[in-house]
Order: C-alpha cells, then structure tokens, then sequence
C-alpha cells in the first residue's frame, strides 16, 4: 500500500501555534505544564459512542517526536499479551518516523489526536478480536523515539 | 454503513453486519426465483394434471418479506412458498389428495425434480443440497373471502383452513415502513458505501430475534418459538425506532411487558385474517415451548439491557457472542474493522469536535484525518 504524505508548509510550526491549533479543533485537550521548548496536554478522547472514553496524554518536545499515552482506562492485556503498536515507553505508535509521516509542520491537533482516536477503535477491537486490524507495520529493529525530527 | 452522530452507531453497524452474514444473498435469491419458477412451469405444462388450474409459485414468509435467517443445523435456506391453484377449495377434495397430485407430478417421467422430492405433512419438499429447502404449500382459491385469501392444508392436513400471505406481507411491510424520519438524511455522507441495500430495522431486528431463537434452543429445537410469532410479536411492538439496536430495545421491553399473568396465555394473532381469526400461537396450548419462551424471552431482554452505551467495544463482545454465536460476531467485527480501516486509508475521515468520535466528512465533522501506519511493536 503506498503511503500519500501530508504535505504541508515545511517550516515548523511554534509551540504557541500548536496550541492554538489544539484549542480551535480539539477544545477538550487543555495545555499544562507549556514551558520553554515543552508542551503537555491531557484530554479525553472517545472513537465512537459505543467506545469507552479515554483520558490522554500527549507530550511534545520541539526537536522530537510527540508522545502519546493513555492514562485511564488502564490499557489491557489479551490473554497476557499486550497492545500491539506501543513503544517500550508505553506510548503508542501512530506513524512511521521514517516515512516522515509526521514532522514538526504539522499541527499535532490535525494529525497526532486523529490518529490516537483511530489507535483506541482498533485498540478495543483488538481486544474482542486478538486482531489488529488497523494495519501498519512493525519496525526491524525498536525505533529510537529520540532520533531527530526534521 | 456506521450513523457515527448517532449514539448507537457502531453497536448497529456491528448488528447490521451480523445481518448480513444470516440472510440470503441477492444471488441466491434470484437463484431460487429461478428454480420455484421453473418448478411452476412443469407443475403447469399443458401435460401436467394440475394444469388447468394455472399454478403459481409465490414466496412467502421470510423469503417474501427480508428476513431469512441461514439455520444453525444445516447448510440450507428454508424457503416457505405457495402453490396457488384457480380451484375452489370446495371442489378441491381433500388435501391429501391434492398433495399427491402435486407429489406425482413432481416424480412423473420428465420431471427434473424426482430425486429432490420429499413428501412433508402438509406440503412438498424439494430438496437442493447446500442451497435451499423450498416447501410448497398448495393453495386454493376461497371465494367468499377478501382479496389475497386462500385456503391452505390445515396443520394435519384433514381439511383447509384460511390463510393470507399477501395480506400478511403487506402488513408486515406496512410495519417495517412506520421507520421515523428523525435525522433523515444525517449531517454526514459516508466515506465507504456498502453496496447492501439500507434494509428497515424491524426487519434486521426481526432476523436477530430468530438468530437468538437458534442460538437460545439449539439444544431442545422442539420447544423453540416458531418464526411466525416472533415475527408478528416484533412487528406489533416496534414504534419506528431508526436504530437497531433501540429498535429491538423496544421490542424485547413490549414483548416482556404483554405476558399476562400465570394462568393466561399470550396470545398472538395473525393480523390479516379476521373471520375466524387465526391463532398463529395456537400450539402453545397442545405442546410445550410457552414456559420455555415466556423465561428465554425475559432472558434476552435482561441481556439487551446490558448493552448499554460507552462501555467498549470489548464489553459488549460477550453479550452478543452469547446472543447470536461467535463466529458471526468474528466475521461480522473484522468486516467492521476493515470499513474503519479503509475508510482511515481513503483519508475521508475525519474528527467530530469536542469528542474524538470518527466520523465521515460532513458539516459536524471539521477536519480530514491525514493518512498514517500504525508502527511499533
């Protein structure tokens, strides 16, 4: 499956931009804790009414990837095994670094949140199926969430 | 084919595919056309003794009306169809006798059917392997009654009695189209269309009541309600409900709601026969099933009430695996899922304000979902 990239303006964009952009779309997701080069912000999330709502977190440094993780409900294992799609770190995968899939033009509202939604319905089903059928792939080796972002 | 505004919106996208899965395709069903057609023509060749009579093959029940349901037990359709004769039932003798002419031509030299006859109480079987039971049911003409009522082998086959299949369908039809209008047309066009046509809830709802009904006795199939009563018990109850899921919310709270009291009897009745009326729940009073429906029903709607909303799509797994079984849950969630996907993958999508919810896009739905891959371990 061939991979279409979102192509935007190449400049990043500011903290201060993000933020905006975040309140504009997705209100729910307040900024804590924004100092210097960092931002958090924590929101609840739902895929569908018929799923669970979900509190997140999503953590940006500029330089570096954002981070997402899910703070309640605690995410659950199938039959011992854990989420498919998460880093060691417990964050969740929701792009390919080296596909460029996201980079700091982009506005983590427009991006970083849809995918999280589309991560916890694939998620759910996963665990009433032990299928994950949102597809993506798996790296060769574990990918370094502190590489550089362009 | 997911209503994502609406807040039942996967739960009956998920049910709908369940559906999907039970009823008979639209190729299997032109194939049965096909068949029961062919099977008027012989029983009405010029060489044929009935064909003066000038027979037609009609579906009816579930074939008629969109709610076949694929049995547990074997591989075939069950189709109920009617042969209808231009013979006034006083004339046409016994039933017996009319079954065995049906029966012999059916067998007579030339005939294609022979090896798939199979001789059923008050009707002809003919039996395709892997496809269809179709059992025909010789219908006479009943004169002095309305339009569309005939006269049908009683249940032992000793006389006729009057029955109406046209009369039930349309009413039946007239049932499944009290569907309220709200939200027509809702705010958002959908990013993957099904190519099934939007089938009306009462009959999807209809199609999981017999599901539960196989799933719910499988062990002792004696006792199990017959289709006819749940049928006509779910077209009285539903008040147009657009979704599913409240759709058969309402009906299981009606059904549960009308059983009298120890001592009486539901009793149900066929709407389109008045004079005498019909008791489609007449075997109630002669065999056993009625306790066994009266406790099976109060269970279902015990567990429909605990479908209850926002609770995940895992949690409601095991409600509808019991429910309905789970292989078709399994295929009927990976077909969900699949949608979800390349509805992703198109980069349709999009993300409803303030919630998360996914959506297609539309006025409520503000923004496109890039496309992106899952990664990781």
């Amino acid at each position: 499956m061939e991979t279409k990239f979102y192509k935007p303006s190449r400049s990043r964009l500011s903290l201060r931009e993000q933020v905006g952009r975040m309140e504009a779309r997705h209100p729910q997701f307040s900024a804590k804790h924004w100092r210097g080069k960092h931002i958090e912000w924590v929101g609840r999330l739902s895929p569908n009414p018929a799923c669970a709502t979900y509190e997140v977190r999503i953590t940006y440094n500029i330089g570096a990837y954002p981070k997402v993780f899910v703070l309640s409900p605690p995410l659950q294992c199938s039959e011992d095994v854990p989420p498919p799609h998460m880093y060691k770190d417990k964050s969740l995968c929701l792009f390919l670094p080296e596909a460029r899939e996201w980079d700091s033009s982009m506005a983590i509202a427009e991006t970083i949140v849809h995918w999280t939604s589309s991560w916890l319905y694939f998620y759910e089903v996963w665990l009433a199926s032990g299928i994950w059928s949102g597809g993506g792939r798996h790296p060769e080796t574990n990918p370094n969430q502190e590489d550089t972002v362009q | 084919m997911f209503t994502t505004l609406s807040p039942t919106g996967l739960i009956d996208d998920l049910l709908t595919r369940i559906c999907e899965e039970l009823q008979i395709t639209p190729g299997k069903h032109q194939e049965a056309e096909k068949r029961y057609n062919g099977v008027s023509d012989w029983l009405g060749a010029p060489d044929s003794p009935l064909s003066r009579f000038c027979p037609k093959i009609m579906a009816q029940g579930s074939l008629r009306i969109g709610t076949t349901v694929k049995p547990i037990a074997h591989n075939e359709f069950d189709l109920d169809l009617v042969c209808q004769l231009n013979i006034d039932w006083r004339n046409a003798g016994n039933p017996v006798a009319l079954l065995n002419v049906v029966e012999g031509r059916l067998k007579a030299a030339g005939s294609r059917y022979s090896n798939l006859v199979e001789r059923k109480n008050r009707c002809i079987r003919l039996n395709y392997a892997n496809e269809f039971h179709m059992d025909i049911l010789p219908a006479c003409l009943h004169s002095d009654a309305g339009a569309g009522c005939v006269m049908i082998p009683d249940r032992a086959a000793k006389d006729w009695k009057p029955s109406n299949p046209t009369g039930y369908a349309n009413w039946f039809e007239s049932r499944a189209a009290t569907l309220r209008e709200v939200f027509a047309k809702a705010a958002e066009p959908l990013p993957e269309h099904e190519s099934v046509d939007e089938k009306k809830p009462l009959k999807l709802a209809v199609q999981l009541i017999k599901r539960w009904r196989d799933i719910h006795y499988k062990s002792a199939p004696k006792v199990a309600p017959i289709s006819i009563v749940l049928t006509t018990l779910a077209a009285n109850a539903y008040k147009g409900e657009l979704s599913l899921k409240d759709a058969m919310s309402g009906i299981l709270n009606d059904i549960v709601a009308a059983i009298p009291p120890a001592g009486q009897r539901l009793v149900v009745f066929n709407p389109s026969t008045t004079n005498p009326r019909e008791d489609f729940s007449e075997r109630w009073d002669t065999e056993p099933g009625y306790n066994e429906f009266i406790s099976g029903i109060k269970t279902f709607k015990r567990r429909w009430d605990e479908l209850e909303q926002g609770r995940g799509i895992h949690i409601s797994k095991q409600i509808l695996v019991d429910l309905f079984g789970e292989p078709l849950y399994t295929v009927a969630l990976q077909k969900q899922a699949e949608a979800m996907r390349k509805s992703a993958d198109s980069g349709k999508s999009a993300l409803h304000r303030g919630t998360g919810f996914i959506g297609a896009l539309g006025s409520v739905y503000t923004q496109l979902t890039p496309r992106h891959t899952f990664y990781g371990n």
